[in-house]
């Protein structure tokens, strides 16, 4: 059995049964005397063909052998990402709340020392960048900043 | 060459420096990941209404004819495609990037441009009107084998399984359903949102898809040091004599690529990756395609160049947008006083003939200016990764924000890249989830008029003499090489069973 196709199997069948549920919503035709395929007719065919792939994908991680396996990231790594992540969902939500040049600035040096900058080269990169990203956008392209 | 001398004089200083004007332009935004060719159109035309027709005409189509290419700069040594139609070229070319070959490719790149751009061209002059006419016949059912067609080459062309590459169009398609139903005005997967009944924008989703993985992937490995992709100097006789030894591939994707741009509806981005599909199903080195095959750089960049010439096609000749960009140089037009349909070679004549002479001299210019962006651009991307990734970042906010200055447009880019990473550590292709997200909405459209139109009845989607064509094709291509493939490994089974 494969971990990965199990996972992708159970994920697709998760999601076509959330297109059932959320499709179900919708009407499959519109009643007028004709056949008019209303809203929920072409989600229906996607729902279908989710679940047979789902079922497909699952069967073959019954079949498939543990031979074939892939390096997998550290967990290390992995936390490194979620961090990352995490700095970006943030910028993210400071976005219209906090002035542009400040929170690029901000944003930019933070990322640089997380991604092994030396730190003056990233204040000085942070400063120059978030500065010269506001007058090529709002400046010289006219580009409407957050 | 006294001919193309001649030919060359036609055009005015003045039209000639507005030319040069938009294509250092185009460079300039396209190079700029997340800025499409569309956006360059959007931001350039409102600055051409005071000029004369052909000035800014000229001004546009500079921008438009190297945006594309200039788009192709950040797929090359980042993957992040800087217009969506450099999306194919993200693959192959940051492979060969990866492995010291960014100078070549960018020189494949520029001459691949040129060139594709000049057989669009030839055929914009031409077949036009032939072309024109033809599409016309394509009605919903045609058009519905058409999509499949080019949505079924993108499962196929994806280096992971069949299923999962089905799966990956099926959330594209799903994604494309988001918002209000076409046909019926129904809202459909809102969740009660009212940002989310416009649907969801490609733009910033593919920013995410293509985006946020390469970016994250540094976060990954955490650079300590300064990692930076090897390279040599840009030498144009290198890319030049490149594409001369694949001269069959250059003329097979700058003719998908004319032909389906020249479809209304499908565009430079639709054309580059069917043309990808198309050169990877008939390549001797289908295996290396997505690894750094050089194939899978000449085919999408000269489509895409290609293309655009094509969209014109429709455009004058019908008064239909072939894509995104020439549905907004449309309204340009009709402002100059250009009468796009039928009669416009008889109406508008002059200017037509103007547009087709601009056309192709923005071709022949794209090779010099080309040069010196791609040497300014090579710079910037040449900084240390650890500092170049977080600004990136803000590039790929910057452009998603900037198409209807919408925060919520950056929260779909970010959910879209984390997609896109769940996908990339799943083996799941992201091409098919791309083309599914454009292609989705006309696929259901086509299907659901198209049935409309028939009270219920199957039958003409699968017996109209054009269906029945592109059906044929679709098995050629799609069905018998996967059946000979297969039939060839049983045989080899058998075979090696038997000496055994």
């Amino acid at each position: 059995m494969k971990i990965k196709e199990l996972a992708i199997g159970v994920a697709s069948i998760l999601f076509s049964i959330f297109l059932l549920w959320e499709g179900a919503k919708y009407p499959f035709f519109t009643i007028t005397g004709e056949f008019i395929p209303g809203p929920g007719f072409f989600p229906l065919i996607l729902e279908i063909i989710a679940l047979l792939l789902g079922i497909f994908e699952l069967i073959s991680s019954f079949l498939l052998d543990l031979t074939a396996t892939r390096d997998r990231p550290s967990l290390k790594s992995i936390k490194n990402a979620i961090v990352y992540l995490t700095i970006m969902i943030l910028y993210v939500l400071s976005l219209g709340h906090i002035n542009f040049i400040v929170i690029t600035f901000f944003f930019l040096f933070a990322s640089s020392l997380f991604l092994g900058a030396k730190p003056f080269a990233g204040l000085l990169f942070s400063l120059i960048a978030s500065i010269l990203t506001f007058v090529l956008f709002q400046i010289v392209l006219g580009v409407y900043l957050p | 060459m006294m001919f193309l001398l001649d030919f060359l004089l036609q055009i005015s200083p003045q039209v000639f420096l507005y030319l040069v004007l938009g294509i250092i332009f185009g460079i300039f935004v396209g190079a700029l990941p997340g800025f499409s060719a569309t956006m360059a159109t959007a931001i350039l035309v409102p600055f051409t209404y005071y000029l004369d027709p052909l000035c800014g005409l000229s001004m546009i189509i500079g921008s438009a004819c190297t945006s594309i290419f200039a788009g192709d700069i950040p797929a090359v040594y980042m993957r992040i495609p800087g217009t969506p139609a450099s999306g194919a070229m993200a693959l192959d070319g940051y492979e060969l990037s990866k492995k010291g070959y960014a100078s070549l490719v960018l020189s494949i790149d520029l001459w691949g441009s040129a060139i594709g751009g000049m057989i669009g061209v030839i055929i914009l002059i031409v077949g036009s009107r032939a072309v024109a006419s033809a599409a016309l016949l394509f009605t919903h059912f045609e058009y519905f084998w058409l999509i499949i067609f080019g949505l079924l080459m993108s499962v196929v062309m994806s280096k992971e399984s069949l299923t999962r590459g089905m799966l990956s169009l099926i959330i594209g398609i799903f994604a494309s359903m988001i918002g209000i139903d076409i046909v019926s005005g129904f809202p459909r997967f809102t969740f009660g949102n009212p940002e989310l009944l416009n649907g969801v924008n490609f733009i910033p989703a593919m920013i995410g898809l293509f985006g946020i993985p390469v970016i994250l992937s540094e976060a990954l490995q955490k650079f300590r040091s300064s990692t930076k992709i090897p390279d040599s100097q840009i030498s144009l006789r290198e890319g030049i004599k490149t594409l001369s030894a694949h001269k069959g591939i250059v003329l097979q994707s700058s003719l998908i690529g004319t032909i389906i741009g020249a479809l209304p509806g499908l565009g430079a981005d639709v054309a580059a990756w069917i043309s990808y599909g198309f050169a990877e199903r008939v390549s001797k080195n289908s295996k290396d395609f997505g690894k750094g095959c050089i194939e899978g750089v000449i085919s999408p960049t000269c489509a895409n160049n290609a293309a655009l010439a094509g969209t014109w096609i429709p455009m004058l000749a019908l008064g239909i947008p072939g894509d995104s960009i020439t549905a907004i140089i449309l309204g340009a037009a009709v402002m100059y006083g250009l009468k796009p349909g039928p009669f416009v070679f008889s109406q508008s004549g002059d200017l037509v003939y103007g547009i087709f002479l601009i056309f192709f001299v923005a071709q022949l210019l794209i090779i010099p200016l080309g040069h010196i962006g791609m040497r300014v651009f090579r710079l910037f991307f040449k900084l240390p990764k650890n500092l170049i990734t977080p600004l990136i970042f803000i590039f790929c906010v910057v452009g998603s924000y900037s198409i209807r200055n919408s925060v919520f447009d950056v929260w779909i880019m970010l959910l879209f890249g984390i997609l896109g990473v769940l996908m990339e550590s799943a083996d799941i292709p992201l091409t098919p989830l791309v083309l599914g997200l454009i292609l989705g909405p006309m696929l259901e459209e086509n299907l659901r008029v198209g049935l409309i139109k028939t009270g219920g009845n199957i039958l003409p989607f699968v017996t109209r003499p054009i269906c029945i064509l592109l059906i044929s094709v679709l098995v050629l291509v799609i069905i018998i090489p996967r059946i000979l493939s297969r039939a060839k490994k049983t045989k080899k089974c058998i075979t090696r069973n038997r000496f055994q």
